[in-house]
């Protein structure tokens, strides 16, 4: 198949990714702000382990995504009581449970004969597995996300800012938590977990680090709008090579091309 | 005639921070109009007191929406970009009460002598005396009827200071009551009361 036959066969795929990066890197963002940047990994790896359960109990559709919910649930939930029944190293301590559940995955395996060959697909993920229905539910939740975001935008930075500077916890309301929950497994079981952790993780603190200098609106803004046009135009090259697994080169090649358009910024502003 | 007070409680008990076991009992009405200081040793728990007071009146008081609180927070870096006057913006906008940067911007430079200039620089890049000053900026903007503020003047200089006691005093003159954690002499300040924690 050439170039343009793949983005015939896969042309829906640019609005997931459209969509997608944008939101995952607000998400991430906000993660970053409070420095909960370690909640997107246990979340990540509890999907992983529930996606390679309902791999290896043969349960398919949305029993799968259900699983991945609900094991993604657990593994947060015990990082959060770790955090909080601990008096001491907290960050120690979840970073070790992140490595528990990292290593599990490989206990696992051995114990369930066959899954090795989907372990590979449930970490790494290839946007290319993904059927109409996959992408009308991701769509649909990455687009409820975003909507929620812009609407209280204000209200959220507000809240990071009261944590951080006013230093007066806050009751986060739970619509966001749900859908920050919501992006971050849906988005690690149809996108892959290396898709997930670029966007959510590494291009947000790119950002941080290149636009040191602006506004938390300008952060936020650029960054939506440049994951999302990069996206696109990573997913579209990455059909030029069909004999890698999309996810990480959508991330890799994304990150190739915003590195340089910050690179850009900065240096047409020093002119 | 008496006025009515902002709010008041009495003999309330209030448990300080840590596990130590200790706590407050504190009994206060505050009027419009008032400047109370509030001092102590250290670790006596004046900062958790106004946090207290704060979050007290959040969910007990029709104040919610007028209540400025400032913590002693200027020391924070920030992860993700943000220049002073986003933090301005952000103190002013606390509890709901909305309004642009560029009237925050316009109100510190014309009442508190803080330069335009100053807005753009990175919160992470500036001194802790402009990111006091920016804090300030916000909670005093647009005549709140209540102002809490812990130590509001820890970093600022000599000049900046006395802006600063202007500013409140005319404010306690519109009727804006204000409680504070100071630990300066009290010579040069407006009339007040004070609060021995």
């Amino acid at each position: 198949m050439s170039w343009l036959d793949y983005l015939k066969e896969f042309w829906l795929l640019l609005p997931v990714v459209f969509f997608a990066a944008p939101a995952l890197f607000v998400a991430g963002s906000q993660a970053l702000a409070q420095s909960k940047t370690l909640d997107i990994f246990i979340l990540v790896q509890g999907t992983v382990i529930g996606h390679l359960v309902a791999l290896s109990a043969g349960v398919g559709g949305a029993g799968e995504l259900l699983l991945c919910y609900l094991f993604a649930a657990i593994a947060l939930g015990i990082s959060h009581f770790v955090e909080k029944t601990a008096t001491v190293y907290q960050s120690s301590l979840r970073i070790a449970f992140y490595a528990f559940l990292l290593v599990s995955v490989y206990i696992f395996e051995r114990w369930v004969p066959g899954l090795e060959k989907h372990i590979n697909t449930a970490f790494v993920g290839d946007l290319l597995f993904l059927n109409k229905l996959d992408i009308g539910v991701l769509i649909g939740i990455v687009l409820l996300y975003l909507f929620y975001s812009l609407s209280t935008f204000d209200s959220h930075i507000r809240r990071f800012f009261n944590r951080r500077v006013l230093k007066i916890s806050q009751k986060a309301p739970p619509l966001w938590l749900a859908l920050n929950f919501l992006v971050l497994v849906s988005g690690t079981h149809f996108l892959g977990l290396s898709f997930v952790l670029g966007f959510a993780v590494i291009v947000p603190l790119c950002f941080s680090l290149m636009l040191s200098d602006g506004t938390q609106k300008i952060f936020f803004v650029l960054g939506a709008l440049i994951s999302a046009m990069a996206s696109v135009v990573a997913l579209m090259s990455s059909f030029a090579f069909p004999e890698q697994s999309t996810s990480p080169f959508v991330v890799i090649l994304s990150l190739v091309l915003i590195v340089l358009i910050l690179f850009g910024r900065k240096y047409v502003k020093k002119i | 005639m008496k006025s009515t007070a902002l709010f008041e409680f009495t003999d309330t008990i209030i448990p300080l921070m840590g596990n130590s076991g200790r706590s407050l009992c504190v009994s206060l009405e505050t009027l419009p109009g008032d400047l109370c200081l509030i001092r102590g040793d250290n670790g006596a728990g004046k900062s958790t007191f106004l946090k207290w007071l704060y979050q007290w009146l959040q969910a007990n008081s029709d104040l919610r929406a007028s209540v400025r609180y400032l913590s002693q927070g200027a020391d924070e870096d920030f992860i993700i970009p943000s220049q002073l006057l986003d933090v301005a913006r952000l103190v002013s906008s606390q509890s709901g009460f909305e309004n642009s940067s560029q009237k925050t911007a316009q109100f510190a430079q014309d009442d508190l002598l803080f330069p335009k200039k100053l807005w753009q620089t990175p919160w992470n890049k500036a001194s802790l005396g402009e990111r006091q000053r920016a804090m300030v900026a916000g909670a005093l903007f647009g005549e709140p009827k209540l102002l809490i503020l812990d130590e509001p003047t820890s970093a600022f200089d000599s000049s900046a200071e006395k802006i600063f006691w202007d500013r409140i005093q005319k404010l306690c003159e519109t009727g804006t009551a204000v409680l504070a954690v100071y630990h300066g002499s009290s010579e040069a300040l407006p009339p007040h009361k004070e609060l021995l924690l």
